[in-house]
């Protein structure tokens, strides 16, 4: 039997810390361990610092659910925003994507998911009951589903349309001239801005 | 379409192959057990993104090493240049269509086959399952859409079903329901128009390879009983909701579907002789290979293990006929009657009998 060779603890904790990011398997880690090591003592710091603000100065809109600095966020505070239409998105990745299209001018709401029993991924587990709140509230006229093209941002869709149309408020799905099984957050901007104009009554 | 060029590595029992092909009939001869059905697997492989043989991705690998490799130069309207690498650990697959990686759904139909062999006995005599392979398999080729519908569907049905061992309320199952209608109405319709396709051409080739009296005949089953498909299958669905609910699976659908294949109006599953099943089996893949050149408008590439072995040498004769046009690949262990003018591959333990120094 070979002797099991091991790296000194602090670097193995820190190739155990980064194999649990996403899309990070074990030999990408240590990559990435061996280059942060080569890095400058100032990189390093500056990195590390990185981290921690974004951690302790990024949070959710309370009230759209989307990433920001100032809660509520710059968007939902806007007075160039259309208070009259929300989007619902999946994540806040989606926010960017449609954000970048420059195509949508009014409010968003972030799901933080999608419906998936698999992934035990219920209704309950997702921020609809705010999204009927806001609904409820008054302003919103029109509310477009962008969730994602697969089965399971459909399925929160088909489930979305069900508990708002009693509500009275107008519920649209976006045009899926997107890649079918793909993400919004990889979708070109020309492709969802189509896709915003053509949506269809849900 | 035919495949020019193949090139494996560790793929079974080759270490390495490297061989140019011709655009007709190829006769692949050697011995039991020496890699005539592995080839023509390698083939398919690569075509279809996996093994024809249900979960054995990794088992491709030659023993002992950690990945296999195949590739293949195909010529016609579209030349192009398919990949695949299977590693043995992962099983992860990679494949690549002109030096791109590609997810499966884009490499499907570049190099359409179709595949006619002894697993065809499980087509015949087999559950269910295997017939809808040969419909999916055939329908993914033609049609990218089918596939991403399909693949589509069957994920509607694994979080259904998880709702239903969980006797999910109908609000819950609401969302899958309607998406199991949709998709599935949509792959039972294709289905229906590919079957309906495939009869003719399939009696006719048995008919012509029987030489004579026997009237085969294919129709399609459909669980949500007859009717428009969309309506079918969402009243079956509300109907058996409570079965659904007891036994914690989706029990109406395209997954649920069958095939029926009769000869002289008996199912061949239960009463076809073994030459019948053959045969039928074989008019059933050459109709296949018929639709799908209507279809994409070239010839797929036939790959035929071992169809020879269990006709006489008149049928022998007959079938030889009836492949002319597509590039075949047809693998014996010997060489059949009308094989002389044949371009002739002959291998021995996994390599080329001319790489090995010797002469056929
Ligand atoms: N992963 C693998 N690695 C190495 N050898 C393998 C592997 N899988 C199968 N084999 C070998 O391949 C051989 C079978 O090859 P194949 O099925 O192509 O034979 P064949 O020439 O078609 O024979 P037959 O005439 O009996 O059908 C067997 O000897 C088997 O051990
Ligand atoms: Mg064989
Ligand atoms: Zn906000």
């Amino acid at each position: 039997m070979p002797v099991m060779f091991s790296y000194a603890p602090p670097l193995a904790r820190l190739i155990e810390e980064l194999s649990k990011l996403p899309s990070v398997g074990p030999k990408t880690a240590q990559r990435l361990a061996f280059h942060m090591l080569s890095m400058s003592s100032a990189d390093a710091e500056a990195l590390a610092a990185a981290i921690l603000e974004a951690k302790s100065r990024i949070r959710n809109c309370s009230v759209c659910g989307n990433i920001t600095e100032t809660d509520p966020c710059r968007i939902c505070t806007s007075a160039e925003r259309d208070r009259s239409v929300v989007c619902v998105v999946e994540n806040a990745r989606d926010v960017a994507a449609m954000e970048r299209t420059r195509e949508f001018t009014g409010l968003y709401h972030v799901l933080q998911g999608a419906i998936s029993p698999l992934d035990g991924i219920g209704p309950d587990d997702l921020r609809i009951a705010e999204l009927l709140r806001r609904v409820a509230a008054g302003d919103v006229r029109e509310v477009i589903v962008a969730t994602n093209p697969r089965v399971e941002g459909e399925a929160t869709a088909l489930y979305l349309s069900k508990v708002l149309k009693p509500l009275g408020v107008r519920v649209t799905r976006i045009a899926h001239g997107l890649p079918v099984g793909g993400d919004l957050e990889y979708a070109d901007e020309v492709t969802l801005a189509r896709a915003l104009e053509g949506r269809r009554e849900l | 379409m035919w495949l020019a060029e193949l090139r494996l590595r560790d793929f079974r029992n080759y270490a390495t192959l490297d061989v140019a092909l011709g655009d007709g009939v190829t006769l692949i001869e050697g011995p039991n057990a020496q890699g005539k059905s592995n080839l023509l697997e390698s083939v398919y492989t690569v075509a279809l993104g996996r093994s024809p043989r249900v979960n054995a991705d990794a088992e491709v690998v030659r023993f002992g090493q950690d990945r296999a490799y195949v590739r293949a130069a195909v010529r016609g309207a579209r030349p192009q240049l398919l990949e695949i690498a299977i590693d043995r650990a992962s099983g992860e697959k990679r494949m690549r269509v002109n030096g791109v990686a590609v997810q499966r759904g884009q490499l499907l139909g570049r190099l359409a086959v179709v595949l006619a062999g002894p697993a065809d006995d499980e087509v015949i005599r087999g559950a269910p399952a295997s017939r809808r392979r040969v419909l999916d398999a055939a329908l993914s080729q033609v049609s990218p859409s089918y596939y991403f519908t399909l693949t589509r569907y069957l994920r509607v049905v694994r979080q259904r079903n998880h709702l239903l061992r969980r006797a999910a309320p109908g609000p819950a199952l609401a969302p899958w329901d309607d998406q199991l209608v949709e998709l599935g109405a949509a792959l039972v319709e294709r289905r229906r128009r590919f079957v309906e396709a495939l009869a003719r051409p399939a009696r006719e080739r048995h008919a012509r390879i029987s030489g004579g009296d026997e009237v085969m005949d294919v129709a399609y089953l459909c669980s949500a009983g007859e009717g428009g498909e969309r309506e079918a299958i969402g009243r079956a669905l509300a109907a058996r909701r409570a079965e659904e609910l007891r036994r914690g699976a989706s029990l109406v659908g395209p997954h649920r579907d069958d095939l029926r294949l009769s000869v002289n109006g008996a199912d061949l599953r239960a009463f076809g002789s073994r030459g019948q099943q053959h045969t039928a089996a074989l008019s059933l893949r050459l109709a296949e290979a018929e639709l799908l050149r209507e279809e994409l408008g070239e010839w797929p590439v036939l790959l035929l293990d071992d169809v020879m072995a269990d006709l006489d040498p008149s049928r022998q004769a007959l079938l030889l006929r009836e492949i002319a046009g597509p590039q075949v690949l047809l693998t014996h262990t010997g060489r059949p009657a009308g094989s002389a003018r044949m371009r002739v591959l002959s291998i021995r333990a996994g390599a080329l009998l001319e790489d090995l120094g010797a002469r056929p």
